[in-house]
């Protein structure tokens, strides 16, 4: 303690073990023996027990093939990978899990945290409900329900949940006016200063709706046909594939160039604009050349050298074959699908087989559950830190702003949130660092994180020791990266306001 | 926006039978009155008399439930698309400043012209830096309203009021919050504010402000307009006033 | 303005009136349009959050009332609160408990005031909770229970039985057994499908049979119609057509089993003696035979079909109820003489589940065979019930159990407020008006958690035996690691906290690095290091127990937290208070103690019950590890044959426990907050 530094030393006749400096370096120092004694010792028995079981700690294993098989694990992995492999798919897993986590609870938290502060009550209520079931129950509960009830309660692939659903609509076509028309009548409403223009118009829709209805008007209809783009079953979320070709390469280029000019044609416009006082619209100029080069050169790639033959397997020999006869015939390899596009990307929509989908990514039920009850049960307490954040800012900020013509968004947008962010920043840095340390409940789901996978790997190997001491230093790691990204942001927050 | 235009002869700002509630409390109670282009009207008046909610009901921080409110020929009353036409052709400066901390004073003069009536940056700054100038605090662009004295805030609050160029500025006690060495140079500005033609209305209780600037004094009590004239008559000992106006000047003289 | 206006002041000499705002402004129109229906998106936000709330409360009630099974809880409640506790020694955790409600109103008389509405609202659970389920009990009936008899094996997808010939039941003394046969039953499957209440499993499988020809006679249709239109895309029709040609139409289930076709020869007997009690000859248009017992025990109902009827007929009784089983684990029972009364183990109980009557006799054998009983796997209410059902079979039975309880917390919270004031009326603190019973309370506070965890770990010897911790399990362990932990905890927290603000270089060192190691890592790592290391530290403590081992791992994950705390609380002490107390002379350690830990302490009040809280939750990860507290128990109860596809029911109850504990803990944490820690402070005199 700052109040134990009464230093009385120089003074005479004081022998030294009423030396205040002495009494404390030899404190410290008995202290610091106990403290490394008592480790030592633990240590020490640790190391000799284990020494008798015939498992001296060591890395080493780590190298060596780790024969177990991980859940949805990537291609390069497998039975015959070594133990390091293991390790580094579980690591992924977990910054797949965290990376995404602290996304979805960011966003949702703030949306809770404003809509606990709405002048709604009904908003303001159902968000506090939200707020306060998650808050005061076990995260580790909530993986259950998420995982045991929502997701395994998900139809069996034959009944698999889609979106968009699939089928045939039949579309009246007079539907596809009314939104056109009631633009058009709202803008002259608007333009005019007379409302009626408006409610007229919304007047003749419904009754040209009503007299559909009632048969007295004829009905066209336009046929969509609508095939689902997203799945979900009890084996998971199956999304399309996003498939790069050839050409995709060259156009990312493209992109890259397209949006190089674009930077440095604002900035020329910046300058101009600087120095004549003109007005140019900055934006709008480079975000228009950068979007036409991105379109344009997909359609030029698109167009350049599009082969119309495809050398397919037929009976053992290789032969050449009009493209569109291949298509027909179905002879054609994803692989060779995706060389034969002219387009440099392509949307996979997912295919249903007999027994299970034969195209499209599958996100595990273990992955979506403990993604979800991650980010709901974290969104919950930055719900409440947004709203605390947002309280500590003066009503008179907002009144201010609102007094200079500021509309509600660029109210919150511009004076509120960057304010309340600052005394937002701390605790959400720890609620990230929460979110991080939580992901370990994977466990509970039989998701394969870090934890999940090195408790498998201390199972196989029997190397329990070395494990732990891995898994803990990584999840340090990651902690301390949290932590210090929060601080860095902390302070330069603090140095913007002074 | 567009504003409906109106004659010269008009009144820019017009209250008809204003009533206002706070739960039961009746704060306004028909208050009538109308500022024509230009004026400098003072509002005084105790405390809860209900000349700051008048203001604020102008520019409609504060809703009103009775009456009308024509501001610049729009009805601030009817729709929340006029209330923002209503604001940005009205300023506001407040008791306690509320300048945006986390803006540096250069920002929090800008902020209005560049988001809401969308002026490039680089013109914002200069006519930012200009009225600076005017307010007599160029050097303190680039600081935060932290660094300020409450006197310097106070002007940068009303260089941000008029950077929106308004056609009417209120000032709701603009000097309470302020140690006496500071509210001259606030008084100053605002003196040099009314030779501009600028139409103002001043809540406050600087006497001396009023008598010397003032077009037009209103005397507020209870919610409600008691009485007005300019400031030779209003605050003239000798003629007749409301007894309750008399209450007033005998308190504060 | 006139001219004249520069001459004279205008006054205004009418005095409008004071009037009472326009009705749109007060009341609940002016709230509703404030609060709901300010602006237009304003109200689409309000039908869009009605219609969420509103779909989300009535699906929940709707599930609740109607789908759920609750007898997964009714009849786990004691493994939910207290695992597997020996049965002989559950007394200690209702004294443990009983210590808590009166220290509850021991402190409640100290700080609060006694509301008038929260007394009136306490007294009329406690009386509802007796009334209630008597007026249910004697209000609705129990539903019938249906028995299956016949010579013919059922066949409902992958599993067959035949009839049983004999299935036992516990009856009460002075009951009455009625049997007959079902009627209505052997003309369609539609009644059939609809057969709602307790059913035996051959019952059962007749009615899902019904159904299941039902549903596919029904999609069949809906198929057919769909394949006649157009509007399906090519990869629905083909999948379509593959499941339609997947769907056999099956003969009515009725037919094939000629259900309630033959005659039933039904005898009652007493299992004790296997005398008969009552018996007779059933038909489907005759007959039913009605039986007092005469006494509380076994019975054994036989029902025979004639010979060579290749039929099932089902039975329709009142009486016999479905029984679950339960094994409990009871010590050595000694009486005051020092003899043993009962000996150490395992006891069976059979409880009826209609009404929880239990009886400990050896379920009835014939040639060595246990005979079946209708348990629980088969007994569940199968479908949907009423809501006349729901309460009769899931509301008062729970309202039974917990009606003792409530009353006994009742008397005990009562008691603890009068000896509060009854402390301060004969003891009078000279200053303050409440000063005994504060301090009395705080004593309270600090000794009852200590007193409760040696009254339910015991002391060893005939009155206290120790009890085996891995018995411990559901709230009672959850609780057992919040209190241990934060208690035990405290201290380590504080001395960390002190000792990170240390001018030592080499002690701060040494805890910062602790301190920011454990929070770094994850509190599921520490529980595994804890029950991985510490057989290995010393072979001998191989038998440590778990649930120690947990404990540990908690009380060092949670000191590091708590450190975190308080040093923010000895950060926001005013330098000067230091200085003050040195210019007085007080010496360094003195200082701390006096002065500026019990201002830190009492400034992050709401941060500690905040760490309580989240402790409390934490103390779920244990059941990863293996320990049965409230989470692990739950996952445990539906692992069971019996409860297996109730994982709704359960995970709904434990979420609500940890819910209304924790939510209380913040609530009061508010509310402290909210009179300025400075409770505390005045506790202290």
């Amino acid at each position: 303690m700052a109040a134990a530094r009464s230093t009385r030393n120089g003074l005479p006749g004081v022998s030294i073990l009423q030396d205040a400096r002495f009494l404390q370096a030899v404190s410290q120092l008995i202290f610091a023996v106990l403290v490394v004694t008592g480790v030592w010792a633990i240590a020490w028995n640790v190391l000799r027990t284990l020494q008798a079981q015939n498992l001296t700690p060591n890395f080493a294993f780590m190298s060596t093939r780790a024969g177990f098989d991980i859940a949805a694990a990537p291609e390069w992995y497998t039975s015959q990978s070594t133990f390091w492999d293991a390790y580094l798919v579980g690591f992924i897993n977990t910054l797949r899990v965290v990376a995404l986590g602290l996304f979805l609870a960011t966003m949702m938290g703030v949306f809770f945290g404003i809509f606990l502060l709405s002048s709604n009550f009904l908003l303001r209520t159902l968000a506090r409900v939200y707020v306060e079931i998650l808050r005061n129950t076990p995260l580790l509960v909530q993986l259950f329900v998420w995982y045991f009830i929502v997701m395994l309660s998900l139809p069996v692939y034959q009944q698999s949940l889609t979106f968009p659903a699939e089928g045939v609509f039949l579309i009246p076509v007079r539907w596809l006016f009314y939104l056109p028309a009631l633009l058009i009548a709202w803008a002259a409403a608007r333009r005019t200063q007379q409302r009626p223009i408006l409610y007229g118009t919304a007047a003749l829709l419904i009754a040209v709706e009503v007299l559909s209805l009632l048969n007295v008007l004829p009905a066209w209809n336009v046929r969509i046909e609508v095939l689902p783009l997203f799945y979900a079953n009890i084996k998971g979320i199956v999304l399309p594939e996003i498939w790069t070709t050839a050409r995709f390469v060259p156009w990312l280029v493209c992109v890259a160039g397209g949006f190089v000019v674009a930077v440095i044609v604002a900035m020329r416009i910046r300058r101009i604009r600087d120095e004549t006082g003109r007005i140019i619209p900055t934006t709008a100029i480079a975000l228009g050349l950068f979007l036409t080069v991105m379109i344009g050169s997909w359609f030029i790639l698109s167009t350049v050298g599009v082969r119309d033959t495809v050398e397919v397997d037929q009976n053992g020999t290789r032969v050449e074959i009009p493209i569109s006869q291949a298509v027909d015939e179905e002879l054609l390899t994803p692989e060779q699908q995706a060389e034969i596009t002219p387009a440099p990307m392509l949307i996979v929509v997912p295919v249903r087989g007999n027994f299970d989908f034969e195209r499209g990514s599958i996100i595990t039920p273990e992955y979506t559950a403990l993604l979800l009850g991650l980010s709901v049960y974290t969104s919950a307490f930055i719900a409440e830190i947004v709203r605390a954040g947002i309280q500590a800012v003066p009503y008179g900020q907002v009144e201010a702003a609102r007094s200079i013509g500021l509309k509600y968004d660029k109210v919150l947008r511009l004076i509120v949130l960057p304010q309340a962010l600052r005394v937002i920043i701390p605790p959400l840095g720890n609620q990230y660092l929460n979110l991080a340390k939580n992901s370990s409940l994977a466990i509970a789901v039989a998701f394969a994180d870090l934890f999940q996978v090195t408790t498998t790997i201390m199972n196989t190997s029997g190397q329990s020791v070395p494990g732990m001491i891995l898994v803990m230093l990584t999840y340090l790691v990651i902690s301390l990266t949290i932590s210090l990204t929060a601080n860095i942001f902390n302070r330069r927050l603090k140095l913007v306001a002074n | 926006m567009t504003t409906n235009g109106h004659a010269p002869d008009q009144p820019i700002i017009e209250c008809r039978n204003v009533n206002k509630w706070y739960g039961e409390f009746h704060a306004l109670r028909d208050v009538s009155l109308s500022v024509q282009p230009s004026e400098v009207v003072v509002i005084i008046g105790p405390s809860g008399s209900g000349k700051s909610t008048l203001i604020r009901c102008i520019n409609q921080l504060e809703t009103h439930q009775e009456g009308t409110i024509i501001v610049d020929g729009i009805d601030v009353g009817q729709n929340s698309a006029n209330i923002a036409a209503v604001r940005s052709e009205v300023g506001m400066v407040f008791q306690q400043f509320n300048l945006f901390p986390h803006l540096s004073v250069l920002d929090n003069i800008t902020l209005g012209p560049r988001e809401v009536r969308h002026v490039r940056r680089a013109i914002a700054e200069r006519k930012g830096l200009e009225l600076l100038e005017r307010v007599g605090i160029p050097e303190k662009a680039h600081q935060f309203p932290g660094q300020l004295s409450g006197g310097q805030q106070q002007r940068v609050a009303i260089a941000r009021a008029l950077a929106m160029e308004p056609k009417i500025l209120l000032f709701d006690e603009p000097t309470s919050a302020l140690d006496p060495e500071m509210i001259k140079e606030v008084l100053d500005v605002m003196r040099e504010l009314a030779g501009t033609g600028i139409t103002m209305l001043v809540v406050t209780h600087e006497m001396g402000f009023a008598r010397e600037v003032a077009d037009r004094v209103l005397f507020f009590d209870q919610g409600r307009l008691v009485e007005e004239g300019t400031p030779e008559v209003l605050f003239a000992r000798n003629l007749k006033h409301h007894p309750r106006t008399d209450a007033f000047l005998m308190n504060l003289l | 303005m006139t001219m004249e206006s520069n001459l004279a002041p205008t006054i205004y000499d009418q005095e409008p009136e004071r009037r009472s705002p326009p009705l749109l402004e007060i009341g609940v129109l002016a709230w509703m349009r404030q609060n709901l229906f300010k602006t237009w998106i304003d109200t689409l936000v309000t039908v869009v959050a009605f219609l969420v709330g509103i779909s989300v409360i009535t699906a929940v009630i709707t599930w609740a009332v109607r789908d759920a099974n609750w007898y997964v809880i009714i009849y786990n409640l004691r493994l939910f609160f207290v695992g597997r506790y020996p049965v002989s020694e559950e007394w200690r955790v209702w004294a443990a408990l009983l210590l808590f409600a009166f220290t509850g109103g021991a402190a409640w008389a100290a700080w609060a005031r006694a509301s008038r509405r929260a007394v009136i609202a306490a007294v009329v659970i406690v009386v509802a909770s007796f009334i209630i389920p008597t007026v249910i009990v004697q209000t609705i009936p129990l539903p019938y229970a249906y028995f299956a008899a016949g010579n013919i094996p059922v066949t409902s997808g992958s599993s067959t039985q035949t009839p049983q010939p004999q299935v036992t039941f516990i009856g009460a003394a002075g009951e009455t057994v009625m049997i007959r046969v079902a009627q209505g039953y052997e003309t369609d499957d539609v009644a059939l499908s609809g057969l709602n209440s307790f059913a035996d499993d051959v019952t059962n499988l007749l009615r899902a049979n019904a159904q299941t020809r039902l549903t596919n006679d029904q999609r069949a249709v809906e198929i057919n119609a769909a394949l006649a239109g157009d509007l399906l895309t090519a990869g629905q029709r083909q999948r379509l057509e593959r499941e339609l040609s997947r769907l056999t139409s099956l003969p009515p289930v009725t037919e094939t089993y000629a259900v309630n076709q033959a005659p039933v020869d039904v005898r009652v007997l007493r299992a004790s003696t296997f005398e008969p009690v009552g018996e007779a000859s059933l038909t489907l248009n005759g007959g039913e035979l009605i039986v007092t017992l005469p006494e509380t025990g076994w019975y054994i109902l036989e029902k025979l079909a004639a010979d060579g009827a290749e039929s099932v007929t089902v039975l329709q009784t009142r009486g016999l109820y479905p029984l679950f089983e339960r094994n409990l684990i009871r010590s050595q029972q000694v009486d005051a003489a020092g003899n043993i009364t009962a000996a150490a183990g395992r006891v069976n109980q059979y409880v009826r589940m209609s009404d929880g009557v239990t009886i400990e006799e050896v379920r009835p054998r014939i040639d060595g065979t246990d005979l079946p009983f209708n348990g629980i796997i088969n007994n569940q209410l199968r479908g949907q019930s009423d809501a006349a059902g729901y309460a009769r079979l899931f509301l008062a039975p729970l309202l039974q159990q917990i009606s003792i309880p409530a009353l006994l917390i009742g008397i005990a919270v009562t008691a603890g407020f009068g000896f509060s004031r009854l402390a301060d009326r004969l003891a009078p603190h000279p200053i303050l008006p409440r000063g005994t019973s504060r301090r009395n309370a705080a004593w309270l506070i600090v000794a009852a958690p200590i007193i409760a965890i040696v009254l339910i770990y015991g002391l060893g010897g005939n009155v206290l035996p120790v009890t085996e911790t891995s018995l411990w399990g559901g709230l009672l362990l959850t609780l057992f690691l919040t209190i241990t932990g934060i208690t035990l905890s405290f201290p380590l927290g504080v001395l960390l906290a002190l000792g990170r603000r240390s001018s030592l270089p080499i002690v701060s060192l040494i805890c910062t690095v602790y301190i920011e190691f454990v929070r770094g890592v994850p509190l599921i790592t520490v529980l595994f290091i804890s029950q991985l290391l510490i057989p290995l530290v010393d072979p001998r403590l191989a038998e440590f127990p778990n649930v120690f081992r947990a404990t540990i791992a908690v009380i060092l994950f949670s000191a590091a937290y708590l450190a975190e705390n308080v040093r923010g609380g000895l950060q926001s002490i005013p330098k000067g208070q230091v200085e003050a107390a040195r210019a007085l002379g007080l010496p360094g350690w003195r200082i701390t103690w006096s002065i500026t830990l019990p201002q830190a302490l009492r400034a992050v009040i709401p941060a500690l019950v905040g760490q309580f809280i989240s402790l409390y939750k934490d103390t779920s990860l244990v059941a990863i590890v293996g320990l049965t507290d409230l989470t692990g128990i739950a996952e445990n109860v539906y692992a069971q044959t019996e409860y297996i596809g109730l994982r709704r029911e359960g995970l709904l109850f434990i979420a609500v426990i940890y819910f209304v504990v924790s939510f209380s803990m913040a609530t009061l944490s508010r509310r402290i907050e909210r009179s300025g820690a400075g409770v505390l402070r005045r506790a202290r005199l």
